[in-house]
């Protein structure tokens, strides 16, 4: 084990380096602050140091001082010795961050049992440091482990439902082809039914597919953000073309002028989703807004409608995948995926999304932050 | 003549395409391979080739490329059949040999209408 | 009210610029075939084999209610006619009304490339209009053609998702922020009719 001396007398350090060699440890010495501070800053740096209390240029106390205050992970154990013996003296020594006091003039056997106890207490410090790193690198290796799990989930998802494509194609190009041959109302009933089934696995594993993509591509951001209410008016139209004319009145009420951070076509992929389950849940003739507003760092978007609502314990719920609200609305054919996939996109933009509602038939209101862009 | 050759590996689907455009009208050649096709193509098809992009072997991408390497590109128009969501970049620069694309699972009204327009095309 | 028909040295009224590749031939076709006569010239580049050219303005000409060409090298823009852009040589538009074919090398993988034609243009006469339109296809060709004309205060308009058999050229426009209008084509042909129908 390597000791440093740090002392400006000479006849000190050689009695000291004399003692020190005899007990079995190498020596180093320094004959100043900056001194040994330089070498305490070295690769292999002694992890003892005896250091005197007054000397030129950086006193002992001061360089505990500073010792302590650096950066390096492992500090040498440091033995302050000095011709001041008083209580405030040991109290002040050991208070810069000193490990142990020792008064001039010392007794060797004295110098041996502390520099011994020194040595011990490195040992200690050894083994719980390389204890620590045994623990953080088995962290590391589960952590790696967990995340090539999910990664292989997720890939599994997606292999399974692009594998399932393949053989929908026969019911899906087959039975039509069936029912417009068939002319008995029975089995023409049956048919339609078969066909019907194919088209929502078929819609099903869309979904799924959708879910396993969002938020696994890198946002496209562009510098200066996006104009909130031309994403969302472009959503609405776009997403217009798909119900029928008239059928819901659809309206964008988010004030001129928002900017926000966000990934134009995620986004509206999750607008889209979310004006998909309000108008699923909306009668005829219902009413969707979509508004939004400002808070200090975050703009909040609501998408509202006034069909069946939800009750107070579904709302923690909904945005798990294939959580269905209630079973009786099993034959609106939703998978239960669309606000998983809001959620997912949502949280890649670091927002969050939630839902209220009054009640069963008060309509509900589904939020989510965007960080705003200042510019 | 509605000629159309269809290129995929899955039984299913090859047998389900030549069954339903057989009872339009349609003359289908069924290839399960690209391999296959090629030699179709070498031994004069025309018509359209409707083309699978995941197969073992030759992908559908590296089809195109053996039928342009092989200039066995004219009198056929090529449409792509995928179970994949997005393209992907798998077909980057062949876009202009490309005429059509139809994702999986389709419907044979779209399929018909698809084939149609590309037959139209190649009408002389 | 039925405007005079513009002459070879004149502008014409208005400009439309289609832009498509995979898939498009269908939504062209479509386009043409419900589009009404319009007061504009029509300029469509669609990603295609050579061979097919002349069997593909010839199906044009089969749906359309008004004048093909396919292009030749200083053809004039006329109101009411559709110009088809050929193959493996870039198409451009000189002075708002006139077009040049110019060997080149490829652009975004391709040749004709959209963007190359819709960089072309210029601003706007007074009271002319410019119509960008983006259809089906894969790659990105044409996004940035669309920013430009939308720089130039004209109209740009998208293929929808849901209508796209690869929706990958509009989507690149929509990233980039410059479309005003994400349409399928009936809502294209609505469009086009109400705004520029003669």
């Amino acid at each position: 084990m390597k000791v440093l001396i740090t002392d400006d007398d000479l006849t000190t350090r050689l009695t000291l380096g004399l003692y020190l060699k005899k007990w079995g440890y190498q020596v180093l010495e320094a004959a100043s602050g900056p001194e040994a501070w330089e070498c305490l800053n070295r690769p292999d740096a002694p992890s003892l140091a005896i250091v005197d209390w007054v000397m030129p240029g950086l006193s002992g106390p001061q360089l505990c001082r500073q010792i302590k205050a650096s950066a390096s992970v492992i500090k040498p154990y440091i033995i302050l010795l000095t011709a001041r013996g008083e209580r405030r003296d040991i109290v002040q020594g050991l208070d810069s961050g000193a490990d142990d006091f020792m008064t001039k003039p010392y007794h060797p056997d004295e110098l041996r049992a502390r520099v011994s106890v020194g040595a011990r207490v490195i040992g200690l410090q050894g083994q719980l440091f390389d204890m620590n790193r045994q623990l953080e690198d088995r962290v590391r290796e589960r952590t790696r482990e967990v995340e090539r799990l999910l990664r292989h989930k997720e890939e599994l998802l997606q292999h399974l439902s692009h594998d399932l494509k393949t053989p929908l194609t026969p019911l899906v190009s087959l039975l039509p082809e069936l029912l417009r041959q068939e002319a008995d109302p029975d089995r023409r009933q049956m048919l339609e039914l078969m066909l019907d089934g194919a088209h929502n696995i078929r819609s099903m594993i869309t979904r799924v597919l959708e879910l396993c993509q969002a938020g696994s591509a890198p946002l496209r951001l562009n510098p200066g953000g996006e104009d909130l209410r031309a994403l969302a008016n472009s959503a609405l139209e776009a997403f217009r073309h798909a119900i029928p004319v008239g059928s819901r009145d659809l309206c964008n009420e988010v004030p001129a002028g928002l900017r926000v951070r966000a990934d134009v076509a995620s986004i509206r992929q999750a607008l889209k989703h979310l004006f998909d389950n309000a108008v699923k849940f909306t009668p005829d003739r219902g009413r969707i807004v979509v508004r939004a507003e400002t808070g200090p760092d975050a703009v909040t978007v609501a998408v509202q409608d006034d069909g069946l609502g939800l009750e107070p314990h579904e709302l923690p719920l909904i945005f798990e995948p294939f959580h269905k609200v209630d079973p009786s609305r099993h034959h609106l054919g939703a998978p239960g995926l669309g606000l998983s996939i809001v959620k997912t996109i949502v949280e890649q933009h670091g927002g969050r999304a939630w839902a209220t509602s009054p009640g069963l038939r008060c309509g509900a209101v589904f939020y989510f932050t965007l960080p705003s862009e200042s510019s | 003549m509605k000629n159309v050759m269809v290129v995929d590996d899955d039984p299913g689907v090859l047998n389900t395409i030549d069954l339903v455009l057989r009872r339009h009208g349609y003359t289908v050649v069924k290839a399960p391979n690209g391999h296959l096709c090629l030699e179709h193509l070498r031994q004069g098809f025309r018509g359209v080739v409707l083309m699978d992009i995941m197969m073992p072997g030759l992908t559908g991408w590296e089809t195109i490329r053996e039928i342009i390497a092989a200039n066995l590109l004219d009198n056929i128009l090529v449409c792509m059949l995928t179970a994949k969501a997005s393209p992907g970049t798998e077909g980057e620069g062949l876009e202009e040999f490309v005429f059509d694309y139809l994702p999986k699972p389709f419907d044979n009204v779209e399929l018909m209408s698809m084939l149609d327009n590309a037959i139209e095309c190649l009408e002389p | 009210m039925n405007p005079a028909p513009s002459t070879n040295g004149l502008a014409p009224a208005n400009l439309v610029v289609i832009g498509a590749s995979t898939g498009g031939t269908r939504v062209v076709t479509y386009l043409l075939d419900r589009l009404p006569p319009l007061r504009a010239a029509v300029v469509i580049v669609q990603h295609m084999p050579k061979f097919i050219n002349l069997s593909f303005a010839r199906t044009l000409a089969r749906h359309a209610r008004s004048e093909v060409r396919l292009v030749q090298d200083g053809d004039p823009l006329q109101d009411g006619a559709f110009y088809l852009a050929p193959s493996d040589i870039h198409c451009t538009v000189v002075a708002n009304r006139r077009l040049r074919l110019s060997p080149g090398p490829d652009v975004n993988y391709v040749c004709p490339s959209i963007d190359v034609t819709m960089q072309s243009l210029q601003s706007p006469a007074s009271g002319q209009r410019i119509i960008g339109i983006l259809l089906t296809g894969m790659g990105r060709d044409g996004a940035n053609g669309l920013a430009y004309i939308r720089k130039l205060g004209g109209v740009t308009i998208a293929q929808n998702e849901a209508s796209c058999a690869v929706y990958g050229m509009p989507a690149e426009a929509v990233k980039l922020g410059c479309v005003d209008f994400e349409l399928p084509p009936d809502a294209i042909v609505t469009m086009l009719a109400a705004r520029l129908a003669r």
